[in-house]
Formats: structure tokens, sequence, C-alpha cells
């Protein structure tokens, strides 16, 4: 009874033991297997500037834009790059993985520092620009930060990530002072690819819609101004009366607004009301 | 600006003071609705018709605002002087009266009698003498 009691607690340690010792034994392999997995290999740089991941952009307009890069390439030796992802690969976030590519196609860019890449993640409405050391201190100061708020993300927010691109990229351009922009042939070329839309960012075009405010405050003042004129005043004198005109009652009004109002230094009087 | 000359009680009234003493009353009577304070209108039209200019320093102005119903009476420092401001709160007092009790022009030419009157004694035309 002893020695069977014995064999029995002995095999349930055991079985103990070794499920323990499984489930370690997993997990070890499991957290090396993740340790030592390397993460997925990022797009190289594209030789014509562009990778357009999501289909952003129409065919004839994707060519534009690269032809477009590489003569800005050509002409200054700066590189900017275009990336547009149909959405951030999974276990990356958006940030890591464009500092990710951001790194390997400096790496790689003909004349490192001088590098200006945008990301355009069009599933989350995400876009970054990151910009190398022989770039970042002039698209700093010339609000290179704000092209993600201004153009890019209120345009894909609008559905229009080819608008995002575009007008994000030209910002670009414009900032860099790039030979192909300051001659106008990058809005040349644009048009003739077949785009035709206003350059004025949407966020900037809506603003201008608040017109209607416009008109209610015009409406407003003209009814003031309006009442104020035909606002009836007559003056009394022993030799007679007088209905002030209405456009001199106006002008006296504006007048007496401008002017202080006058006091009698020793004269006196009362007000009240009936 | 043309000048009417058609006969009401307040004409008929300022007549009066014009012809028993050399005071001026004038009379302004307004309808705009977006008005703060008709004492400061008052000075404003005052100073504006030039009441500051007469020698004697005894004009008078009554405003009167119809949309507001409020009112101001102003008057220059020598019959302000002469008469003192009880004068004033007491002429207020009764102008109030007629405003709620009557026409406007016959309150208005109740008051400018009133004022008419007070300016023949303290300062009579030399004529009348």
């Amino acid at each position: 009874m002893k020695g069977r009691y014995f064999r029995f607690v002995d095999a349930k340690s055991l079985a103990r033991t070794l499920f323990l010792r499984s489930v370690l034994i997993l997990t070890m392999s499991s957290v090396a297997i993740a340790v030592e997995q390397p993460l997925p290999p990022v797009p190289s740089r594209p030789l014509q500037g562009l990778v357009d991941g999501g289909k952003a952009l129409p065919l004839i307009l994707a060519k534009t834009l690269e032809r477009l890069l590489l003569e800005h390439q050509s002409l200054t030796g700066e590189t900017i790059d275009v990336y547009t992802l149909a959405k951030t690969p999974e276990d990356q976030t958006f940030d890591a993985y464009t500092s990710r590519v951001f790194a390997e196609w400096r790496s790689t860019a003909p004349k490192p520092p001088s590098t200006v890449v945008l990301f355009f993640d069009l599933e989350e409405k995400k876009m970054a620009t990151l910009s190398g050391v022989g770039l970042d201190s002039l698209m700093a100061e010339r609000g290179g930060d704000s092209i993600a708020k201004k153009f890019g993300v209120p345009e894909m927010r609008h559905g229009r990530s080819d608008r995002a691109v575009i007008l994000s990229t030209r910002r670009v351009f414009e900032i860099l002072e790039s030979p192909v922009f300051v001659n106008g042939k990058f809005d040349t070329e644009l048009r003739e690819a077949g785009f035709l839309e206003p350059l004025i960012p949407v966020a900037e075009s809506e603003s201008g819609r608040h017109w209607w405010i416009w008109i209610l405050f015009g409406s407003v003042l003209i009814i003031l101004v309006g009442y104020r004129i035909l606002a009836v005043e007559v003056h009394y004198q022993a030799s007679g009366w007088q209905r002030i005109p209405p456009w001199e009652n106006f002008v006296r009004y504006v007048r007496s607004r401008m002017k202080k109002s006058p006091e009698l230094i020793t004269g006196g009087g009362v007000s009240g009301n009936y | 600006m043309e000048i009417t000359e058609h006969s009401t009680p307040i004409l008929r009234a300022l007549k009066f003071v014009e012809k028993n003493s050399t005071g001026e009353v004038r009379v302004h009577v307004s309808k705009a609705r977006f008005e703060k304070d008709p004492l400061g209108t008052a000075l404003r039209l005052f100073d504006e018709f030039g009441l500051t200019r007469n020698p004697a320093r005894n004009s008078v102005l009554v405003y009167l605002n119809r949309s507001t119903r409020r009112f101001a009476v102003i008057a220059d420092e020598t019959l302000h002087r002469s008469v003192g401001q009880k004068y004033w709160d007491g002429l207020a007092v009764n102008f109030t009266e007629d405003l709620r009790s009557t026409h406007f022009e016959n309150a208005l030419a109740l008051l400018i009698f009133s004022v008419g009157t007070t300016l023949a004694k303290k300062f009579p035309r030399r004529s009348t003498r």
C-alpha cells in the first residue's frame, strides 16, 4: 500500500514536471524565435523616386511624377522620394516602419544627407515627411513639418490620395526651391498629365466656403445703416421745425460716434423716462 | 435744411420764449432705437447745434426719444447757476407726468412754456422790461 502510494506520487510528480518543462521549453523557444525572427525587409529605394504601393496615382501621373523627381535630382543632387502604402505592415507602427525605410533609403541615395522622403499610409490616412541632415533644417524652417497637416492628411480624408501625393510633393519642391518648380515645369507637366485639379489644399478651400458668414455680416450692417438713415429726427427752433435729411442724419450719427462727447463745464440737466 | 414754419404747439411755445427772453430753447425729437444714454445724446446735440455759442449762456435743449421713451433736458451754465439742479428735477417730474397723460407735442409745449416763463423772469428781453 505504502509502495503503491509512493509509485503513484512519483508518477504524478513526474507528469507535472514533464508538463512544466515542456511548457517552459515551448515558451523559451517561441521567445527565441520571436527575438531572432528578423523584421520583413523594406523595399529598396526606387531609382525613379516613387513607390506607389497604395496605387494612389494613375499610371500617367505616376510616370510624370517620377520624371519630375528624377529631374530635380539630376539638377540639384537632392533626392525626393515618395512612398505610398496601401497599409502599414502588420506588427509595425507607421512611425517605426517609415523610420526604417527612411534609414534604408537614405543610406542608398546618391547623396545621402540630401534626402526628403514622403510616406503615405492610405488606409490609416497618415503621412510623414522625413528629411536628411542636409535638408531637415531648411524643411523645418519653411514649414515642411506642416505638409502632412495641411496637404496630405486632409486630402486623404477626403478620399483624394492622388491629390494628397501630388500637392504634398509639390509643396516639398516649392520649399526646396527646386528649379523644376521655379520654372513652372512641375505644374505644367502635371496639367499635361491630366491633373487639372485646383492646387489649393482642401482645408484652405473649405475655409473659403464660409462666405455665408460674410453675407450675413454684410446684411446686418446694411440693415443697421439703413435703419440709421431712416431713423426719423426732427429739430424744433423758434423759426420753425425741420426733419433732418436721412443721409445727413447718418453722417451725424457716424461723426457723433467718432467724436468724444462734449462736457458742459458748469451747465446742468436732467434725464428721465416715461 | 428746409425749415417749416407750420404752426405746432411746440413752435408756439418756442416763439413765446423768443419773444419774452434772451434765452433760447431748442427741441429735438428722435426715434433712434439703440440709444444708451439720452443725456449724452442731448449733450452732443447741444454742442452740434451751437447752443453754447449764445453769449448769455442761457440756452436749453430738450431731447425726446419716442422709441426708447426717454428724454433729457440740458441747460447752459448761466441759466443752470441761476435756477439750480432742483428746478430741473422738478421740471422732469412734471414733464414725465405730462408725457404720460397727453400727446408728446403738448407735453413738450408745456415744458417749453414752463422754461420760457423762468427765462422771461431771469433773462427778460430789454424791450419787455
